[in-house]
């Protein structure tokens, strides 16, 4: 929970910072863990952000509750309650800045890495993401597609179902600015 | 210092396409695996210095001790540097301590403190320490001072992954917006980018490692590999090959990349530039590595804790005796005796490519990818490396003489030392300019000849000690009645030489 209330703090501190450079952005984050044994996929519309275009800080947010998905009701409950302790440690973020400049008032593509400190399952570690970012007549998309490792952030899985879950899962995002 | 034998465990090998190499396994392997370990030092052939996330832990070869800050610290070892009498450790929290004999102490000042991680920790020429940070730049410890390099000095980044120097003092700072270089004299602090090369510029710099006999940095990339920058031609490289994301790089003899997967040597050879990679598979999760002045390869990976193998031999079999002369190239060495010249593959095949010749020395030309054979009494056979034709110069030809005791390559130009003086001589087999007794030489009798990093020329003489042509060409005489028939130099710049009679 302390995390949750960490990210809302830099959340708060980029607003409070940046009134008129600031950028609101909603979007997806699909995961697929793709095992010897199983495929498993879920999805969440309810990815949140907020970049400043000034100082290319970022943060975002997603809350593990609103993954929607997997191949059963059951998988979805060891999902909360076996691997990501959801109770304890409801949401992911990541925080950081962009490392690329982007002119932000022009139409036009960029492949820009972004560093920055996942928090998930209570561990932070930081990661460089390659994204691409497109402005399209004055609107910003975000896309970007990476793995995470489950040994990164202390997410352990019982022998018994090694071949079910993946070590590294896909991760692909999608965001649209949204003021 | 006997570590091998206290903390023997077990052996294992790992493969190579062109080499096995042999890891000895040590007790200890668990414990630190149980800490998890961060980095690996080792100062001259004393103690192996091993942080992890859990304290420091030395080796004396007989015992393991254990180094930690006050209870309740972060014990988080980041850091560490040896400036050759003090091992200085940094950690996680922005702490320091220094270790001098037994003695585990804070390193205490009245200035503001570093509170982000120590990522690097160094002196440089004025005895000056300079601490990098992950979040605050660089600090630097002058005349009881800690002064602050960040981005309003014109560093690019305060994300400081490492720090290397160079023998001017210069500090090189990797960074996530490429290689930056600072400088600290009489309270005036500089930051300056280091540029080269417009795609090296973007990149996020990791580990840089500076090589002091090329004048040359190595730079690995987060996602783009290996950099070689060559600070005297002010051009840098990519070495191709390497595309996993590297772990570590160090440097001794050789440079070392360790990824998780593979341990990449990369061989250079100052004069000719050229270089030499070989990758071995090494399926270790390599965290550390560190490669000691007595040639051990020191390894600290996640699946077999700490490992090492000596890699100051590598055995070639060959049936070829009483041997004058080696030459190593590509796969193959090339061995001279008095009976010829061999030419020795890796599984020990050899064939003769040179019949009844006394070969005293060989080099290898990469421009014209030749290899020039000098012998006693018959002067030099130019093989092509590729072909295999063979030229011949000898005095009917324009050869000073036809004992050619060392063959090297200085300035770009061939030059021999001889029974009859010095002979400058193009790639190409041009005959250019001669030295002798009666031109300035100690003596006609002359058995070396060795170009150092200045770009001076130095001759061993037979009884009248060293001479060195300085870049201008003037001669120096070093010594008195010596006989030397061996020079090189150090990574320090130092000369050495083999008096035939005093040794070393």
């Amino acid at each position: 929970m302390k995390y949750l209330i960490l990210f809302f703090v830099i959340f708060s501190s980029v607003i409070a910072s940046s009134q008129s450079t600031k950028a609101n952005f909603k979007g997806k984050v699909k995961f697929v863990s793709n095992a010897p044994l199983e495929i498993i996929k879920a999805e969440s519309q309810k990815l949140t952000g907020i970049v400043d275009k000034n100082n290319y800080s970022f943060a975002f947010t997603v809350n593990l509750k609103s993954f929607e998905g997997f191949n059963s009701a059951l998988q979805q409950e060891h999902f909360h309650e076996n691997y990501m302790e959801t109770e304890k440690y409801p949401a992911i973020t990541y925080t950081g800045k962009i490392l690329d400049k982007i002119d932000w008032k022009s139409d036009g593509s960029y492949e820009v890495r972004a560093k920055g400190k996942f928090n998930i399952h209570g561990i932070e570690s930081e990661k460089i993401l390659k994204c691409k970012i497109t402005i399209k007549n004055g609107e910003v998309f975000v896309s970007s597609s990476f793995k995470i490792a489950l040994e990164d952030f202390s997410i352990t899985i019982p022998r018994i179902v090694y071949k079910k879950i993946a070590e590294e899962i896909d991760i692909t995002v999608e965001l649209k600015q949204s003021n | 210092m006997n570590i091998y034998i206290s903390f023997l465990l077990l052996l294992f090998c790992v493969h190579a396409s062109s080499q096995k190499l042999h890891f000895t396994q040590y007790e200890i392997s668990n414990e630190l695996l149980r800490k998890n370990p961060t980095c690996l030092l080792r100062h001259q052939n004393k103690f192996l210095h091993t942080g992890t996330q859990n304290g420091l832990y030395n080796f004396d070869g007989t015992k393991k001790t254990k180094y930690l800050r006050k209870e309740g610290q972060n014990q988080h070892v980041t850091a560490m540097y040896h400036d050759g009498s003090v091992l200085w450790v940094g950690y996680d929290d922005g702490g320091i301590y220094y270790q001098d004999g037994d003695t585990f102490s804070p390193w205490i000042i009245p200035d503001d403190w570093p509170k982000s991680k120590i990522t690097g920790l160094l002196k440089d020429k004025y005895g000056q320490l300079w601490i990098s940070t992950y979040g605050e730049g660089i600090y630097i410890y002058s005349d009881y001072t800690l002064n602050n390099i960040d981005e309003t000095d014109g560093l690019g980044s305060t994300d400081i992954y490492c720090i290397t120097t160079d023998k001017n003092g210069h500090i090189f700072a990797a960074t996530d917006n490429g290689i930056y270089t600072c400088t600290f004299n009489e309270c005036q602090k500089d930051a300056k980018k280091l540029v080269i090369n417009t795609t090296l510029d973007t990149e996020i710099i990791q580990h840089i490692s500076y090589n002091p006999l090329e004048k040359s940095i190595y730079a690995s990339s987060y996602d783009n590999g290996l950099w070689q920058i060559n600070l005297h031609k002010n051009t840098s490289s990519k070495i191709n090959g390497i595309n996993s994301k590297i772990n570590s790089l160090t440097q001794n003899n050789h440079l070392l990349i360790a990824s998780d997967k593979k341990l990449i040597f990369v061989h250079q050879q100052r004069s000719t530039e050229n270089m030499i990679i070989e990758g071995i598979d090494a399926d270790l999760a390599i965290i550390d590595t560190y490669l000691d002045n007595e040639g051990i390869l020191w390894v600290l990976c996640k699946n077999n804790g700490l490992i090492s193998t000596d890699m100051s031999f590598v055995k070639y079999e060959s049936d070829v005796q009483q041997i004058q002369a080696i030459l190593k190239l590509d796969d193959k060495i090339y061995l001279g005796n008095d009976k010829g010249l061999y030419e020795v593959n890796k599984t020990g095949t050899s064939k003769k490519i040179l019949q009844n010749e006394n070969v005293l020395t060989m080099a290898h030309i990469p421009l014209t990818d030749e290899i020039w054979v000098g012998t006693f009494g018959n002067g030099i056979f130019i093989i092509d490396h590729q072909t295999g034709s063979i030229k011949h110069l000898n005095e009917s030809n324009g050869l000073i003489n036809n004992n050619v005791f060392s063959i090297i390559i200085h300035s770009q130009d061939v030059w021999i030392s001889t029974l009859a003086g010095i002979q400058q001589i193009s790639y190409y087999g041009e005959f250019k300019k001669s030295w002798n007794k009666k031109t300035g030489l100690a003596t006609d009798y002359n058995y070396t000849i060795f170009s150092d990093s200045k770009n001076n020329l130095w001759v061993g003489t037979d009884g009248e000690g060293l001479v060195y042509f300085d870049n201008s060409h003037k001669i120096h005489k070093i010594g008195d009645r010596q006989t030397i028939i061996s020079i090189a130099e150090d990574a320090l710049g130092k000369i050495w030489f083999c008096d035939l009679d005093k040794g070393l």
